[in-house]
């Protein structure tokens, strides 16, 4: 074995503890590298939400509200897991949160909107043709921004442009001036809903949709075929809307405050969008103290498969030789 | 302090070292490829306070056994095995880092790195003749 302190002379009875704490050693680096190459391999996502310090930047996780006794959090991401861990943790001296039950979707938050008795007049739908209207994508330099609310918000990064389903196609190319027009507003990140004036398309039952005002409101087809849509919609799908994912909470061993149950998500990476929600039915909120979400991913060849890919791509752009996705 | 015991953990810092810093330029190299991959896993920061450490604690231990100056630096730093995988290394990274930079820059710091680890070579090695 590679020795580099074979001058370093010890006892014999020494010499034998040396070589098995030597085996013990090396088998713990490799332990080591083989848990860390599967991290790498198969990448997780934890989402955190801490009901007593909510202000704090580690809160990863979204509280959008209860309704009808059901709590709903968002976790936004761009990437497809298998399976997702919930674990509430309840405050001191409250009730046990044995039995709520969990349910999961992926969508779009702005498709999520409840919808409108109404549906959308021609005239609202005919803002997409000006030039400038809300939802209109413009580039400059190296960057990409949308108009909204008479505002331009420049994108983090091409991953939120992309999981929030805009095409490259509808970027506009604008001057400095054209862009020195507008007010610049902070970044459009991933946990932004789609601005008002965003058309959704549901590839499942060809219905078009149009964002206002935190409502979505149906646009018959006819509409927009004479509305002559300047951007492609949004696709979508009507069925991510359903929570058919379930899961009921059981209390853990430890923390001894804890609850948390699993459910397998590998059926959520057929629907569009970037926005994981998670009910939690039959609790009530003021009873949580801390909500952990944890996206894993089975050890499966086609998850490798997929990481592999991806770092073989991000070395072939740290080279220049691809472009960023 | 038994002084076997002390020479035991001063082996076995040694073969931490050597690991360590195989870890180390093993993913110093990966994240120059693809920036990012490693960095968002493992900290750096930590992984240089603890080889610091250990050699904080070999130093130490060399000295107080009186073992320091009798390792591999009496020997030609061709029989240095680690000194091979550092210059291999080094080489690797700095080679990687050229990549994004123009060759005005390019040219600076390949004459600067020459020029360190000429020092460095003289210094650790043929001084010690």
């Amino acid at each position: 074995m590679f020795n580099l302190t074979k001058n370093v002379i010890i006892e014999k009875k020494w010499q034998a503890r040396y070589r098995v704490l030597r085996v013990v050693l090396y088998f713990l680096f490799l332990v080591g590298g083989i848990y860390f190459a599967y991290r790498i391999l198969l990448p997780s996502q934890k989402f955190i939400l801490s009901f007593g310090t909510p202000n704090d930047k580690n809160n990863t996780l979204h509280y959008d509200g209860t309704e009808n006794k059901q709590a709903l959090f968002s976790a936004y991401s761009d990437e497809n897991f298998s399976n997702i861990h919930l674990q509430v943790i309840s405050d001191k001296n409250s009730p046990s949160l044995q039995g709520g039950e969990i349910s999961i979707r992926k969508t779009y938050k702005a498709f999520a909107y409840p919808l409108a008795a109404q549906p959308a007049s021609l005239p609202a739908v005919s803002l997409e043709n000006s030039s400038l209207a809300n939802g209109t994508l413009l580039s400059f330099n190296n960057s990409v921004f949308a108009v909204v609310d008479g505002k331009v918000m420049p994108f983090d990064n091409p991953f939120t442009f992309l999981s929030l389903g805009y095409s490259w196609d509808d970027v506009a190319p604008a001057t400095e001036d054209e862009i020195g027009l507008y007010q610049r507003d902070k970044l459009f990140t991933i946990d932004r809903p789609h601005p008002n004036g965003t058309i959704f398309h549901a590839r499942d039952t060809g219905k078009y949709y149009l964002v206002n005002n935190g409502q979505k409101q149906e646009i018959l087809k006819d509409d927009i075929l004479k509305a002559n849509l300047k951007n492609h919609p949004i696709a979508v799908d009507e069925k991510s809307l359903d929570f058919d994912l379930n899961c009921e909470l059981k209390k853990n061993l430890w923390p001894f405050n804890s609850y948390s149950c699993s459910i397998p998500v590998e059926n959520l990476a057929q629907f569009l969008g970037n926005d994981y929600q998670v009910s939690i039915d039959g609790v009530d909120v003021k009873n949580i103290n801390q909500v952990d979400l944890t996206f894993s991913r089975n050890a499966n060849w086609s998850n490798m498969r997929d990481t592999l890919s991806d770092i073989k791509h991000k070395a072939l752009v740290n080279y220049g030789f691809a472009t960023p996705y | 302090m038994n002084k076997q015991f002390e020479k035991l953990i001063y082996k076995l810092l040694v073969d931490i070292l050597s690991l360590s810093l195989l870890v180390f330029f093993f993913n110093l190299i990966f994240e120059g490829v693809v920036p990012g991959y490693i960095s968002s896993h493992l900290s750096f920061t930590k992984l240089i306070i603890f080889i610091v450490v250990v050699i904080l604690g070999i130093t130490y231990l060399g000295k107080r056994n009186e073992i320091w100056h009798t390792t591999n630096f009496n020997q030609s730093w061709k029989q240095n095995k680690i000194t091979i995988f550092l210059v291999i290394a080094g080489i690797i990274l700095i080679i990687n880092s050229l990549f994004n930079l123009g060759w005005l820059e390019s040219l600076i710091t390949i004459a600067t790195t020459a020029f360190i680890l000429y020092y460095f070579f003289l210094a650790l090695f043929v001084s010690k003749k």
